[in-house]
């Protein structure tokens, strides 16, 4: 019986995953393990066709696909150590580095990290196929859309794990969300 | 029925339309601005609003003709930026566009008064037109995303030979960093002012070495203006003597300060008027009761006036022989007028109004406020009262600028400020500790004083301001932008018995969140500088959390209303939305307006006028709530 209840919740987890955004896919946490949220912003001109994180360890980079204008997130389960933003790919083989700006995620096993947006502001021409001035890239705290993204779309995962903010200073803003919310953040 | 039915229709029509023309009409680009005479005085030059078009006019003086030089529309995305002479027949106008950038183009007048442009110099602006020497000007261009000085003879062939890298005359030891030349544009003067650190490097003209005389990491100011080579003294503005910013002489050999050209006791120098016929230092400005005064050691001296009872009269520009002079015109609390004076005939002729439209109103009239704070600091305010003196019972909107270090108020026209008494507001501003002008002293008091002290200076003007028997202390709102946007919202807190709303535009909401921008770094001090504006998150966390609004809204009782441009980099919007968030979660009421293109302040006439709109709209109901409900 326990057998068959235990499959009959499997299969309904599988069609909730195959549904749903509400995050019922992601796996429980290894003790070594924390969830990377990345974050970023299109604010303006090009949409990257993916992005590139690399990690220290060894088959930790991360390639983050399905960029979309305005606001995009990824939550994964990865090692714990430090991520960098490495390369935002404009198509197959055209990519800006970013490597050198320092933009790092550090992830903290059991927990959900998050450490800043990366806002892309690029100018096109009247065509919208050649890119004028460069790209302007924007690494910032947004912790509260952070915050809202996964209320929104992972309720399960910020009952279970603290978000916890690990990039540039100290902020409060976590830990003042939970404490006028009274839920486990 | 029907018939009353189409009068009060036609009432609403006619009272949005009355509305929607003050918005229109006070914020709105300028018609005229800025006319530059030519060094003989025979042509002027300035920028007018032509059929919606920007335009730079040229025309006579005697105004017996002018013709367009260049125009673009309103809405397009290449606009002048600036415009003057080279020469006594050459000028120049640069122009901008956010993807090809500056552009400056270069115009002769022949004698027949018709016009050839000469060059068009991409990546290009003027830095100096050097009118000591004719037919010559230092240009800045961008190459590589840096930017050099050449020096450009209008009369040579090719423009494009005299960019060659070789020719570049900005070598020195800042080549990104500021720059002084002298009479014949050769540079004297490099330095540099980053995250309170300013470094100054002189070159004498007999050598090629250029030698350090002067670098400071105490944030005090130090803002070279001329370098006097036979005397071997630099001229600096500075506090470093008196504890006023005032225009003194620091010998070069000594590396110490010699003596002071200019000083005013109890009050800053805050510009100095040099000739740029000779590059002589002719004058010098200072702000009296919230009006600039203008001290000329010339003839000019006769031309110009500053006082708070008469119209005043500022000499902007002039020709080489002083015959003939442009004057601003204008008395306080209205916007400028611009007139040619001749100085042979006595004869003053208007070229043109800033804001023509605006004369149809009866516009307010301010004064000045001193009032003293909880510690004792006298405090400067101005107050802008409705010009009509039978009014009772005026609500007050309180205006603090933002900054909060190194900005002032003052009582020249404002839009924003004669928007709202054209509402029917009074309007305070309140020149609190931190503000420039009232000397080194004053300005350092305010920092680290975030909610607390600039704060009492504040309340301290809006209680002597509420004393007065025209004004309603019981309809006591508060709006800022940036600083004064925090401040609206710190006050709401501190005091909600002494006002019934508040509005931010831009406000900071978070203290510690501004140290977390990737733009603030330990390695360009840049860190160390916001240290000492708002003290140190490693030994004040507890500080800085407490007095951010974001952290306190389970304390508010009044209306509030924030807005905020979602490209703002220097308050990022993630303190609008975390302000937002908080609110929603305590359930707290509040009035929000987002606008996703706008940055620190306001690139969209359109934004301005359905911001101030709306937040005249809160304001009335917030009063009209008060009365209803003393306390919420």
């Amino acid at each position: 019986m326990n057998q068959y209840r235990q499959w009959v919740l499997g299969a309904f987890g599988m069609a909730l995953c195959g549904v749903s955004t509400l995050g019922y896919c992601l796996p429980k946490l290894n003790d070594d393990e924390g969830y990377i949220l990345v974050a970023m912003k299109i604010e303006q001109g090009y949409v990257p066709s993916h992005i590139t994180i690399e990690g220290k360890g060894w088959l930790s980079d991360l390639k983050l696909e399905q960029v979309k204008p305005n606001y995009n997130y990824w939550l994964e389960v990865v090692d714990a150590g430090s991520y960098t933003w490495d390369r935002v790919y404009l198509g197959k083989r055209t990519y800006i580095d970013v490597a050198e700006q320092g933009y790092v995620i550090n992830v903290e096993a059991g927990k959900i990290n998050y450490a800043g947006h990366l806002s892309m502001y690029t100018e096109m021409n009247g065509s919208l196929d050649t890119l004028i001035g460069g790209a302007r890239f924007y690494f910032n705290n947004k912790a509260s859309q952070a915050l809202e993204y996964m209320e929104a779309s992972y309720p399960e995962v910020l009952t279970q794990y603290n978000l916890n903010y690990t990039g540039k200073e100290k902020d409060h803003f976590f830990e003042y969300a939970k404490s006028i919310e009274g839920n486990q953040l | 029925m029907k018939l009353i039915n189409a009068i009060l229709i036609a009432l609403t029509f006619f009272s949005m339309t009355a509305t929607a023309n003050l918005e229109n009409d006070f914020f709105r680009n300028p018609d005229v601005v800025a006319p530059k005479l030519s060094p003989q005085g025979q042509h002027l030059l300035y920028k007018k609003l032509v059929d919606n078009n920007y335009t730079v006019i040229l025309a006579g003086t005697d105004f017996s003709w002018d013709t367009k030089v260049i125009s673009f529309g309103l809405q397009s995305k290449r606009v002048i930026s600036d415009f003057g002479w080279l020469g006594k027949t050459y000028f120049s106008v640069t122009t901008f566009d956010r993807h090809s950038g500056m552009q400056l183009l270069v115009y002769k007048v022949d004698e027949a008064n018709s016009l050839t442009q000469v060059a068009l110099l991409k990546h290009t602006y003027l830095f100096d037109p050097l009118l000591a020497v004719d037919d010559t000007f230092i240009a800045q261009r961008y190459k590589n995303g840096k930017a050099h000085l050449f020096t450009i003879n209008v009369t040579e062939d090719s423009f494009e030979a005299q960019f060659r890298s070789k020719k570049r005359i900005s070598k020195g030891p800042f080549p990104e960093g500021g720059w002084l030349l002298n009479s014949f544009g050769e540079p004297n003067v490099n330095f540099i002012s980053e995250g309170g650190v300013t470094e100054v490097h002189v070159k004498r003209a007999n050598s090629r070495k250029w030698q350090q005389v002067w670098r400071q990491s105490d944030q005090t100011k130090f803002i070279p203006v001329w370098f006097d080579d036979a005397k071997n003294e630099l001229l600096v503005l500075s506090e470093q003597q008196s504890g006023y910013q005032s225009l003194s002489r620091y010998d070069i050999q000594s590396q110490t300060f010699i003596g002071e050209v200019y000083r005013l006791p109890g009050r800053d120098i805050v510009g100095i008027i040099q000739n740029p016929y000779d590059s002589s230092i002719i004058g010098y400005t200072y702000m009296l009761g919230g009006v600039l005064v203008q001290n000329y050691d010339n003839k000019l001296s006769t031309y110009t006036s500053a006082s708070e009872d008469k119209e005043d009269s500022y000499v902007i520009h002039f020709d080489q022989d002083y015959q003939k002079i442009v004057t601003i015109n204008q008395s306080i609390d209205s916007p400028s007028a611009y007139y040619l004076f001749d100085t042979k005939t006595g004869h003053s002729q208007l070229i043109g109004e800033e804001r023509p439209w605006l004369n149809k109103y009866s516009l307010g009239k301010s004064s000045v406020i001193k009032s003293i704070s909880s510690d004792g600091v006298e405090v400067e305010s101005y107050l802008t009262m409705p010009n009509n003196p039978s009014v009772k019972d005026v609500p007050l909107l309180v205006m603090p600028h933002g900054g909060p270090l190194g900005v002032n108020d003052t009582r020249h026209f404002s839009v924003d400020v004669h928007y709202f008494v054209q509402k029917g507001y009074a309007v305070l501003t309140p020149n609190y500790r931190g503000s420039s002008g009232f000397g080194k002293k004053f300005l350092n008091s305010g920092k680290r004083q975030w909610g607390r002290l600039i704060e009492d200076d504040i309340e301290s003007a809006v209680t002597q301001a509420i004393a007065r028997q025209d004004i309603d202390g019981q309809k006591v709102c508060v709006f800022g932008i940036s600083y004064g946007g925090y401040s609206a919202l710190i006050s709401a807190i501190r005091r909600p018995d002494l006002y019934k709303c508040a509005i931010s535009y831009a406000g900071v909401t978070d203290i510690p969140l501004l140290f977390s921008d990737h733009n603030i770094s330990e390695k360009d001090d840049s860190r160390r500088v916001l240290i000492d504006i708002l003290g140190d998150p490693n030994e004040s966390w507890d500080t800085l959390v407490e007095y951010s609004p974001v952290y306190r809204m389970n304390e508010l009782s009044i209306p509030i209303f924030i807005a905020q441009g979602g490209r703002d980099r220097v308050v990022d919007s993630e303190h609008y939305f975390r302000l937002k968030y908080v609110l929603d979660k305590l359930g707290k009421p509040y009035e929000s307006m987002f606008f996703g293109n706008e940055v620190h302040g306001f690139n969209y006439i359109n934004t301005q006028q359905a911001l101030y709109n709306s937040i005249d709209q809160f304001m009335q109901q917030s009063f009209a709530q008060s009365e209803v409900t003393p306390t919420l």
